[in-house]
């Protein structure tokens, strides 16, 4: 299955769930905020949400910025 | 200094009338950047994580009870700086936002219309609205009537440290505007910033000054102080200017007078 990660094409297993794509990515949940389909998922739904086919996921965090 | 000269914006009463910019600072300098700046807000920008380097939270190099403003840098438009926004509180850091809507890449002015239409929907959500400005009075007025929190014009294009090139309006604007006025972008010397102070603009943020600087902990301090000074000096009332030369000493008995 095929979904779109910070605008990257990417293969995702069936049955993945947003928080296992951010264990994948190696990214700790404290400093990101993500964005599925266009929605921001709260914490709580990270491993509520399962990984759908063409899914549009934001990954970000916080950087110095004036 | 006097114990009430505090500066309102949103629900917050600030002692320090110095902004601080977070960007092109590694963030291991920030503590000691904040310390000797005496900011009590930074601004922080928001991009996509990069699995391949992951870099650190700045967020956990600012010290507790530091006001946090995101910026919506990167945004071109309205719609993409309330996204910005919504995604930055998501975060759990407060509810202030700076906008910054910029489609000009060589001066990065920003859309003055855009950040309208960007602040009447976020001061709706309940955000605390700062938004970056070019000094124009029927847009800060009209950011003003949307419930901005304060307007925040440039000085000079950002990161040029140019100094006050847009003086006169910003003039116009300190006259005119009655949430505070904050000059943001430009600013590249102390000096320039106690200028800004001295015009009565209610503070002045502050990135590049400082973060290119030799030594930016010590320019941070020297920034700090110069906008100490300036906020002094208009509240003490500047002394007015005047064509001629007027004597500082008596112009009575004088070693050469002789009496005929």
């Amino acid at each position: 299955m095929e979904i779109y990660v910070n605008g990257e094409k990417e293969t995702a297993n069936p049955g993945e769930t947003v928080q296992d794509l951010l264990v994948r990515k190696g990214v700790s949940g404290e400093t990101v905020v993500v964005e599925y389909n266009g929605k921001i998922l709260d914490r709580e739904e990270w491993e509520k949400q399962f990984l759908e086919e063409e899914a549009i996921v934001e990954i970000v965090r916080f950087v110095g910025g004036g | 200094m006097e114990i009430d000269d505090k500066l309102k914006i949103g629900d917050k009463f600030l002692s320090s009338r110095l902004l601080v910019g977070t960007g092109k600072l590694p963030n291991a300098l920030l503590p000691g950047v904040i310390a000797a700046s005496g900011t009590e807000v930074v601004t922080v920008a928001l991009r996509r994580a990069d699995f391949h380097s992951p870099q650190e939270n700045p967020l956990s190099f600012i010290p507790e009870g530091i006001t946090i403003m995101p910026n919506t840098s990167g945004a071109r438009n309205a719609e993409e700086a309330v996204r910005i926004a919504r995604l930055a509180r998501a975060a759990n850091c407060g509810n202030w936002v700076k906008i910054e809507i910029i489609t000009d890449q060589k001066y990065l002015f920003p859309d003055n219309e855009e950040t309208v239409k960007a602040t009447e929907i976020l001061v709706k959500e309940g955000f605390v609205v700062l938004p970056y400005v070019i000094p124009d009075l029927v847009i800060a007025r009209r950011l003003e009537e949307a419930g901005a929190a304060a307007v925040m014009p440039l000085g000079a294009p950002i990161g040029s440290n140019r100094g006050l090139r847009s003086r006169e309006f910003l003039r116009i604007l300190v006259e005119e505007i009655k949430v505070p006025v904050i000059v943001d972008a430009g600013i590249g010397r102390p000096s320039e910033a106690a200028e800004a102070m001295e015009m009565g603009v209610d503070a002045v943020l502050v990135n590049t000054a400082i973060a290119t600087a030799g030594d930016p902990v010590r320019m941070a301090g020297a920034f700090a102080r110069a906008v100490k000074a300036g906020r002094e000096a208009f509240l003490a009332g500047l002394a007015a200017t005047r064509k001629y030369a007027s004597p500082s000493s008596p112009l009575t008995g004088f070693l050469h007078e002789v009496k005929k």
